[in-house]
């Protein structure tokens, strides 16, 4: 047993969100769908030699960052959690070998975020404040650098936000329950709206 | 809003976190009389003093353990649950004859 | 039309070329934009704006600071509103408040007449007894003395709240708050400034500090030109700093929105408040503060009287008759409580421009006009003792009385912060201490008056924030201010009444001395029973002279006697700033869209939005028997995306997994599942799932839609302690699931998932399998909830739309229909199983479930297994039973109780009803109950009662309803 791979069949990925109802889209704030993009998650005290084995780039520090090749976001969320979010949706086979090849490592435990978690790009100056009107920790540049992660709440939802800048710009990441998504972001579309 | 400085993520909200109870050693729960069980599962001390205290980081599913004084509902420190947990626990068999188990 | 108003740089708040027309009491008045409804109508000459709550007084601006509960007025569709605070615009509709007829005209206005008649307590006293006669009076007494009136038919607007984050708060913007924010920014710091004007620089806009008038504007334009321009500082004004919560959270409201600041540092520099002269008809619409006289001069360039009279304990009311001079008003005299008046420059000045002083005299009433809409003149006593007058007086005609008895210090912020005040008798000084950390007091609300200490107390404040945030910057001096604001005793009690202590409440200075009389010493107590400070302005100027008083009848010092409890909010805030934006969050399973184009009915299951069932719910019991006879008969799915998901993984998975539920699993076998029970450490029930084994290092658990947060928070904890090698991971929204059940479920799964054998032998009850679907990997459990055939099918959340898509076109030849959650409810209510906190509680152990079954009693450890060990050792009390009734009875519903007997007279509950439904199935009403350990036995009966007192009688029956020897799920 065991055969299941979560990578697997990207062109059957569906997000159930109805972003008709969004007021999102006039906005300054810019945003995107994210959520059938490539990503996977490891955990376990063997994932960081792993990663380093195949070539990968490893934050420092837990709520750190790195950017791989201009769009995969290498996210630390503790000493022993790695996540790797696909931004372009181009990195799927690095992906799907990640996910094969940690198989049958010891103390490397694949993680669910593929599937678990809804996946949100905000770009546009007023994005930080925008934040400020659903969460309650400090998204201003000058205190959360580009690379920064919080593992927050957003709008009442537990949530992930990093800042990241690829290709010279710069943009939010939002990575969140998926069963939420659609509540998330209709809320992140009021927040927003006053933003024209 | 009370501020708490999760050893992993830093100062939050305290609404980000959840409440795990205080620290407590677990009797042995084949050996101990139900009194000794009772006081570990219901009673709490409830003085003005320092406790340790469970908490959890509902974001990140972080636990770990903070030292707060009941009256002042000061935060004297937060640490990493492996300061004081660093080895593994392991339940032994009941005994062929149990201890008294006295009520 | 030409304004009539003093000339620039008179006029701070006003653009004089912009008129505007507003309504007030049905006449139209016109002002200035910048002009509040207050400043606006005085303007015009009408001071009388409302009538106060109890006595129908007429009444008009005291402080014109929005501090005082005299200006409340009616908008269309907003009741309380401050005249003084609130901005005309055009069309607005403004009228008084608390009044029976006219404003001008009240016919309750004779109610001051019967004052003596009600003292205080009076509707207490007088119409609590007999009983129920309270009832019958309050529908009358509350139009008499209600505020103003809410509009039905208004419509919300848009608040919203957001969080603001900087290193200093300075919360007002007079000269301590300017010069606080001004080092505190230049240091590097950033600095949140926070005014509830619309122009910055506090008592610097209205108040002169010395005698040729000249300091006070300058200082205000050179600091505000600083602060304006300085990058490190954020300005928040026309917003109020509504209280102190812990760590510095600062709620602040602007307009629609509540900002949630959060400052490492907090300066609060909130000023004081002016305090009145306690004499008899101190509420006549003319007797006003001094800084409110001075405030329509400076901010709205409004010349307030023809003539004035200044009534004073310190040096400020000499400046205030110097300004009111300089605009043109007579002052014939100023009245100085003071034996010995002000300093020798002051007098001088004064005495050069034909300002008589009266030293050690009072004022001992006012005199309203014939219409008593206005002041028409004062009685000068000379005070002959504390609150002591001689006996004869002399009438001075004027139309304006300034009062300047003192400051209080806006004390609200820092007490609810937890300092203390303390007031030294002698002195009549206030002092704040006890302050917490990264918390400091600057300016008049320190005590601090002259004007140049009042900025080095700024700068002072600033530097200790500095200091705590790690900023190097200089140390100011020390400050020390000898300037004696406050006269210790203004209050003048008059035979005759009307010496009013509290203007909210109409409270006389008697009414404050019967309290005591009657035995409520404490000061806390005093406010209860006289409501003095419960007014809309919580004790701005009730709180000190209460004190005095109370302190005087009790023989203790006003220190000892203290001040009632300062709580948030600081000043009333509506709902809407409080609710905000609702974030009220909810889940959506994968297949939501379908359910919805299904016409299911949804209901929320904890977070979750599920379907009860497909269709109206005024067929809801037709259609719930339907879906149940279409599972029974032929086949149905149901979406369970919102169960909640463990997985287990490591060396150690299954000796974690047997340490957290009650049954053994280290011997489970792989491809099987195992219920699992999970109790805590008092030994109660309080989730339960599926286990499945995958690998020999890898269980994938099952936990309830609404427990599954727990359990993970449980099981990391544990692990927290135990350090066994196994990662726990929550993948409920991972996966999304469906049950496909009946007796053709088989046909349906074998259309679609080629690679698995689901023949009875291959895929057994119980059994856990992988396959794919068109690709896609899923998880398969043989289940048996509803009672028959079932397959549960878990696979990744973004193809749970996909699959659902599949099934439902595979079951098309079956006639296969969605089932929702209240099907399943009475499914499974059929085959008796539990479903844990609805038929369980939080005593629910093992036993009184029948599920001894399900614990391994040999195993050394489980949560709660000693617990448990002592509950089932110990004699039992009740009992989870399945009963039923006939179908014509009265089905009780969930929650009904069950008695001891059915004669209902002294008879004791020994249980209640946990599920309730008809069954078309069984053809009767059926359930499950607690009942009484006694009452347990199959084929006895139980009463229950359900609405209206009626006792219904149920039968005890053997679970499960349905299917007792299991030959449903085995079918072939």
């Amino acid at each position: 047993m065991e055969s299941f791979n979560l990578s697997s069949v990207p062109s059957l990925r569906k997000n159930m969100l109805d972003l008709t109802h969004s007021g999102l889209s006039n906005a300054s704030i810019k945003s995107q769908d994210c959520t059938v993009h490539s990503r996977v998650g490891f955990r376990g005290m063997g994932v960081e030699n792993f990663l380093t084995s195949q070539g990968l780039p490893i934050p420092s520090e837990p709520n750190q960052s790195l950017l791989f090749d201009e769009s995969l976001v290498v996210l630390r969320l503790s000493k022993s959690e790695f996540w790797l979010v696909d931004i372009e949706n181009t990195h799927h086979e690095l992906i799907e070998t990640l996910e094969l090849g940690a198989k049958g490592l010891d103390d490397v435990y694949r993680l669910f975020c593929q599937h678990s978690h809804a996946c949100f790009l905000f770009k546009g100056e007023q994005t930080a404040t925008m934040f400020s009107k659903v969460c309650g920790v400090d998204l201003r540049r000058s205190v959360f650098p580009i690379g920064s992660i919080a593992q927050t709440s957003v709008a009442r939802t537990n949530a992930i936000v990093t800042r990241q800048e690829g290709k010279g710009k710069e943009y939010f990441l939002l990575l969140s329950d998926l069963a939420s998504s659609q509540y998330l972001w209709e809320a992140l579309a009021d927040a927003a709206s006053e933003f024209v | 809003m009370k501020i708490m400085n999760c050893p992993l993520n830093g100062p939050r909200n305290i609404s980000e976190f959840v409440y795990g109870g205080e620290v407590k050693a677990m009797p042995n729960a084949l050996t101990c009389s139900d009194k000794e069980w009772a006081e570990y599962v219901f009673y709490s001390e409830n003085t003005i003093r320092v406790v340790t205290e469970w908490w959890f980081h509902s974001p990140s599913g972080y636990w770990f353990i903070a030292e707060r004084h009941t009256a002042s509902d000061e935060i004297l420190k937060t640490y990493d649950p492996s300061e004081l947990f660093n080895k593994r626990v392991e339940f032994e068999s009941a005994p062929e004859s149990a201890e008294e188990k006295t009520v | 039309m030409s304004i009539n108003r003093l000339p620039a740089p008179l006029g701070l708040y006003i653009k004089r070329d912009k008129t505007i027309n507003f309504m007030f009491e049905g006449q139209r008045y016109q002002g200035v934009e910048g002009d509040t409804i207050a400043s606006a109508l005085i303007a015009n000459d009408q001071w009388l704006m409302s009538r106060s709550f109890k006595y129908h007084r007429p009444r008009g601006p005291l402080t014109m600071a929005g501090q005082d509960a005299n200006t409340l007025v009616q908008l269309k569709s907003e009741p309380n509103v401050l005249a003084d605070k609130h901005f005309i615009r055009a069309d607005l509709e403004v009228v008084g408040q608390n009044y029976n007829g006219s404003l001008e005209n009240d016919k309750d206005a004779k109610l001051s007449y019967a004052g003596r008649f009600m003292p205080v307590g009076f509707y207490y006293r007088a119409f609590y007894k007999p009983i129920g006669i309270w009832d019958k009076w309050e529908p009358f007494i509350r139009k008499k003395a209600g505020l103003g009136f809410a509009d039905l038919t208004f419509k919300p607007v848009y608040h919203d709240k957001a969080y603001l984050f900087h290193d200093v708060a300075v919360i007002g913007a007079g000269p301590a708050g300017l010069a606080a924010a001004l080092k505190a920014a230049d240091a590097g710091a950033s600095v949140l400034l926070v005014d509830e004007n619309p122009i910055l620089g506090g008592a610097l806009t209205y108040h002169r500090f010395d005698v040729e008038g000249v300091r006070a504007n300058e200082l205000r334009t050179q600091l505000t030109e600083s602060v304006v321009n300085h990058s490190n500082i954020t300005i928040l004004n026309n917003a109020t700093c509504n209280g102190w919560f812990t760590d510095n959270y600062l709620p602040i409201i602007q307009g629609n929105r509540m900002y949630k600041a959060r400052a490492k540092q907090c300066i609060v520099a909130s000023g004081a408040f002016e305090q009145h002269v306690v004499f008899r008809n101190n509420d006549v619409p003319g007797v006003v503060m001094s800084s409110a006289a001075m405030r329509l001069m400076s901010q709205y360039a409004i010349k307030p009287a023809n003539k004035a009279v200044v009534l004073t304990g310190n040096d400020d009311g000499y400046l205030c008759a110097l300004e009111l001079v300089r605009n043109g008003v007579q002052v014939p005299v100023i009245v100085d409580m003071r034996p010995n008046g002000a300093d020798e420059a002051l007098q001088k000045a004064v005495a050069e421009q034909g300002i008589k002083i009266r030293l050690n005299a009072t004022v001992y009433e006012a005199l309203p006009s014939s219409d008593k809409k206005r002041l028409s003149a004062v009685q000068v006593h000379d005070i002959t003792g504390k609150g002591q007058v001689s006996a004869g007086g002399v009438t001075i005609p004027c139309d304006l009385l300034c009062m300047s008895a003192g400051y209080m210090p806006v004390y609200q912020l820092l007490c609810q912060a937890g300092a203390k005040l303390s007031y030294n008798d002698d002195s009549a000084r206030f002092s704040l201490t006890n302050l917490p950390k990264n918390l400091y007091v600057a300016g008049s609300a320190n005590g601090v008056h002259e004007l140049d200490a009042v900025i080095r107390d700024g700068e002072l404040a600033a530097y200790k924030s500095l200091t705590s945030l790690g900023i190097p910057s200089s140390e100011p001096e020390v400050v020390s201010c000898v300037k004696q604001t406050n006269f210790p005793w203004p209050i003048f009690k008059h035979p005759k009444g009307k010496d009013f202590v509290d203007f909210d409440e109409d409270l006389q200075a008697k009414d404050i001395v019967n309290a005591t009389r009657l035995g409520y010493r404490d000061v806390q107590l005093v406010k209860r029973f006289s409501t003095v400070g419960m007014g809309p302005s919580q004790g701005r100027h009730s709180a000190l002279p209460t004190a005095r008083l109370v302190a005087e009848a009790t023989n203790r010092t006003v220190t000892e006697t203290g001040v009632t409890t300062a709580r948030p909010p600081f000043v009333p805030e509506k709902l809407a700033h409080i609710a905000g934006r609702i974030f009220s969050p909810h889940k959506y399973t994968p297949m939501h869209q379908r359910h919805l184009e299904l016409g299911a009915h949804m209901i929320p299951a904890g977070i979750w939005r599920r379907p009860a069932y497909y269709g109206d719910p005024v067929n809801r019991d037709k259609l719930i028997q339907q879906e149940a006879e279409m599972v029974r008969n032929a086949v149905g799915m149901i979406d369970v995306s919102t169960l909640g998901g463990l997985e287990v993984r490591g060396p150690d998975a299954a000796e974690f997994v047997n340490r957290i539920y009650t049954f053994g699993f280290l011997k489970q076998p792989i491809g099987k599942t195992r219920y699992a029970v999970l109790t805590n450490e008092q030994g109660v029930v309080v989730d339960d799932g599926v286990a499945c084994r995958i690998a020999e290092d890898h269980f994938y658990v099952t936990a309830t839609t609404s427990g599954v947060d727990a359990v993970y928070r449980e099981m990391t904890k544990w692990n927290a302690q135990w350090r066994l090698k196994v990662d726990i991971a929550n993948v409920t929204s991972a996966f999304s699931a469906v049950n496909v059940a009946g007796p053709l479920a088989r046909k349906v799964l074998s259309k679609v998932c080629f690679d698995v054998d689901f023949s009875n032998e291959a895929f057994p009850y119980l059994a856990y399998k992988e396959g794919t679907i068109d690709g896609v990997p899923v998880r398969l459990l043989r289940v048996g909830f509803v009672g028959e055939l079932g397959y549960e099918i878990h696979m990744p959340s973004l193809f749970g739309e996909g699959i659902w898509d599949r099934l439902m076109d595979a079951g098309k030849e079956f006639e296969m229909k969605p089932f929702g959650v209240e099907t399943q409810r009475l499914l499974r209510l059929e085959k008796g199983h539990i479903i844990v906190s609805q038929d369980t509680d939080g005593m629910s152990h093992p036993g009184e479930l029948s599920l001894n079954w399900a614990i391994n009693r040999k195993k050394p450890f489980f949560v709660g297994s000693r617990s448990v060990d002592i509950v089932m050792a110990r004699k039992q009390t009740r009992k989870l039973v399945g009963f039923k009734l006939d179908s014509q009875a009265t089905r009780p519903k969930e929650g009904h109780l069950v008695l001891a007997n059915a004669s209902q007279v002294d008879c004791a509950i020994t249980g209640n009803i946990t599920s309730s439904e008809y069954s078309s199935t069984m053809g009767a009403n059926i359930g499950m109950a607690f009942v009484g350990i006694d009452q347990q036995e199959v084929g006895s009966t139980f009463p229950i009662r359900v609405d209206k007192g009626e006792v219904v009688m149920a039968e005890v029956v053997k679970l499960p309803f349905y299917d007792a020897n299991n030959a449903r799920q085995e079918v072939l």
